[in-house]
């Protein structure tokens, strides 16, 4: 019993981490239709940021306190952001420009996280260890407290403010969005920099408690789980991508901590089971809005 | 065999000619020491891209989990093998299947029978990779469409991929292999390629492929006209999937991989493939094959090459894949295919182009014809070292100025002349070091 109340801890604080992460994915799907790849490598630039600044300011006056890390937290949002903007700008709006199919932008995508990846790989192929500022307990409480309030603010920034209602706009229908007024690239560009900055603050927390690390960690040890976390919840949902995110972090812990009957080796095959599961009974998620098929 | 009856004499010949220069180089390849594996896996990437190319390019489906199929492919190759040399050195006491097996096993030479043993091994796997191909396509091609499938066939062979990972004797962490020293010759592949060619285009020419452009080309269209789309997807994914047994069964006499060798990166690696040789574009795949495999193993190991591109292959890609999609997002050959009618217009003449007609100086039309004329000659000449070489590097040089014209017809004639060159810089580059690979031995 204590051991499966102990998976569940661990697995709300990861399921608040995905969840963090699969809200970037979820809102830039919804508004470009596009699997943006990129975001698991926002995820490592993020990761690889936070821990290169800690490490610098532990040696200078702020020591480990809460201040270096908030530094280190506000410059990798900040870096993530315009790496954000950039690849929209050079890579996916030439596209859009040209009304090219969505293959060919998922492929951008790809090949997008390919340069990040391989950028990191050169850069750093080592294990890292970030600096531990907390222990698990207090890095539990904040991983669940940030994602609630985060998703919060931003239900009542889609749902309230003029800049949101644009976003929802742009997201049903471009065309129409534009003739009415709103600046598409500025709103798309937008939901880039929002989702980058999600992703930075979810590794920051993911690494808060001292975790190792590799050039891998959005590509492979995070991987396509808070996407696959988006596509559960239903895409463009905030609430639905939250709920996945739960889910896949709950399977996912548990399975780890039930490693002594080796399920623990068993996670992708349970965790895309359900996934390909739940997608063929709904297969626009579990809050997903069905959208039938017109001439 | 819409495609054979469609093929006039000349083409045919220049086919049959093209098939057995292939042929000489696989025979003779097994001299040197690299060649046969960069054959080997010319032919193997060739045909697990065309099987991706049918789902991807033909069907218009998106499909993210092919490594999961080659996967399965490799998997129940090597399984099939171990059991039948089980099978033959426990029950057949007689001299000459042990003599046989000898072969099969050892590697060496390898006996005209072994071929069979081959043969028959990569049959089955891709049947049973076909039959699995059949059950995911029934149960995922029905309900989605779009990224949703492709996420949920990356989701499908990722299952596949941590299955065997777990298993020891389906793989487990650092894989399975027939045994280290049977290796199987280009010969046989490159038959295999030929053969799921005369496959591929049977199957396309006939009223099953019909569907499926009709399919990709317009859903409901299709629909309304009679098409069953969904039995027609399921159809293409099947097909797909036995070509991915192929490749991957032959693949596993060429090159043992761990289980997670074929996760994500494999999958997207033949996607880089297709989109580089142009989705639809059957041709274009195996171009581009040949270039993705050139490049990881014979470009990155030249010694004048920096490491840079050896140690970091995916920087490469990742530009290549943004710069193809943002400039010439229909790949290198697009749509199209490579024919031999194409192949021969290219020395036709073009319609005379009077110099007092042109509104430029005449200089232009000169270089595009000497660009032409370089071209053909380099063609010619492109076994000789050096000679060829400086030639289509002129032709390259004349024909781009050519192409400056404001004339149409001189600008066409450039563009021939620039073809050819590039040609025959990448035959006479290959010839050079397909030489000196076999004089060196």
């Amino acid at each position: 019993m204590n051991t499966l109340l102990e998976g569940l801890k661990q697995g709300l604080e990861l399921g608040s981490i995905f969840a963090l992460m699969a809200l970037g994915y979820s809102m830039v799907y919804g508004i470009v239709k596009m699997i943006n790849f990129a975001h698991s490598e926002f995820i490592t630039i993020g990761g690889f940021l936070a821990y290169f600044i800690t490490e610098s300011l532990l040696t200078s006056t702020l020591g480990s306190s809460v201040w270096n890390l908030l530094i280190a937290l506000v410059a990798a949002i900040i870096i993530c952001v315009i790496v954000a903007i950039i690849t929209e700008r050079f890579a996916y709006r030439p596209l859009r420009k040209k009304g090219s199919s969505r293959i060919t932008a998922l492929i951008t995508a790809i090949g997008v996280s390919y340069i990040f990846s391989g950028i990191m790989n050169a850069i750093e192929p080592e294990q890292l260890q970030f600096h531990k500022f907390v222990d698990k307990n207090t890095s539990f409480y904040i991983a669940i407290i940030t994602t609630a309030v985060l998703l919060a603010a931003l239900t009542f920034f889609v749902k309230k403010t003029k800049i949101g209602i644009a976003m929802r706009a742009v997201s049903e229908n471009e065309q129409a969005a534009k003739l009415m007024g709103i600046n598409n690239n500025f709103i798309i560009s937008l939901t880039f920099m929002i989702g980058s900055a999600l992703a930075a603050i979810g590794v920051v927390i993911y690494l808060l408690d001292g975790e190792c690390f590799t050039f891998e960690i959005g590509s492979v040890t995070i991987g396509l789980y808070p996407f696959v976390a988006a596509v559960i919840g239903g895409i463009g949902s905030l609430p639905g991508a939250v709920i996945g995110g739960f889910l896949i972090g709950i399977i996912r812990a548990i399975t780890q901590v039930y490693s002594n009957i080796g399920l623990s080796s068993w996670v992708d095959t349970i965790i895309y089971g359900i996934f390909v599961i739940i997608l063929l009974f709904k297969p626009s998620g579990l809050l997903g809005k069905d959208v039938r098929e017109k001439v | 065999m819409i495609w054979f009856k469609r093929m006039n004499k000349r083409n045919l010949i220049s086919t049959v000619i093209g098939v057995l220069v292939l042929t000489l180089i696989s025979v003779f390849s097994t001299k040197s020491f690299e060649l046969p594996k960069i054959l080997n896996l010319i032919f193997i990437y060739s045909i697990a891209a065309l099987a991706l190319n049918i789902v991807c390019g033909c069907l218009g489906e998106f499909v993210l989990g092919h490594g999961g199929f080659i996967l399965i492919g490799y998997t129940t190759a090597v399984l099939l093998m171990q059991q039948l040399s089980k099978l033959f050195t426990k029950s057949m006491g007689k001299v000459y299947f042990k003599e046989m097996l000898v072969y099969v096993v050892r590697g060496g030479e390898l006996h005209p029978m072994g071929y069979i043993f081959i043969i028959l091994t990569v049959i089955i796997a891709a049947l049973i990779t076909a039959v699995i191909g059949f059950v995911v396509g029934l149960i995922a091609l029905g309900r989605l469409k779009g990224d949703y499938l492709a996420i949920v066939t990356l989701g499908i062979s990722l299952i596949f991929v941590n299955i065997c990972k777990n298993f020891d004797k389906l793989g487990g962490g650092t894989g399975i292999s027939i045994t280290t020293t049977i290796s199987s010759t280009p010969l046989l592949n490159l038959g295999f390629l030929v053969a799921c060619l005369i496959l591929i285009l049977t199957f396309m020419g006939s009223r099953f492929g019909r569907n499926i452009l009709a399919c990709r080309d317009d859903n409901i269209a299709a629909e309304a006209c009679g098409v069953p789309v969904n039995k027609t997807k399921v159809i293409a994914f099947t097909f797909s999937s036995l070509l991915a047994g192929i490749g991957g069964a032959l693949l596993a006499f060429v090159q043992p991989q761990a289980p997670t060798a074929f996760g994500q990166d494999m999958s997207i690696l033949f996607l880089i493939i297709i989109v580089l040789g142009g989705l639809g574009s059957l041709t274009g795949s195996i171009i581009a094959a040949i270039l993705i495999v050139l490049y990881e193993n014979w470009f990155c190991v030249q010694s004048w090459v920096p490491d840079f591109f050896a140690n970091n292959p995916k920087i490469i890609y990742g530009i290549i894949l943004v710069l193809i999609m943002l400039f010439r997002s229909s790949g290198i050959l697009g749509k199209n295919e490579f024919t031999w009618n194409w192949f021969y217009k290219m020395f036709k003449k073009e319609k005379k182009v009077e110099v007092s007609e042109l509104n430029e100086s005449p200089i232009f039309y000169k270089f595009a014809k000497l660009s032409k004329i370089f071209g053909i000659i380099a063609l010619c000449l492109c076994y000789i070292p050096l000679i060829g070489e400086s030639l289509a590097v002129a032709g390259i040089v004349f024909g781009s100025i050519g192409k400056k014209s404001s004339n149409e017809t001189v600008r066409r004639v450039a563009s021939k002349g620039l073809t050819l060159s590039v040609i025959s810089v990448i035959i006479s580059h290959l010839v050079i070091d397909i030489l000196v690979i076999i004089l060196m031995q």
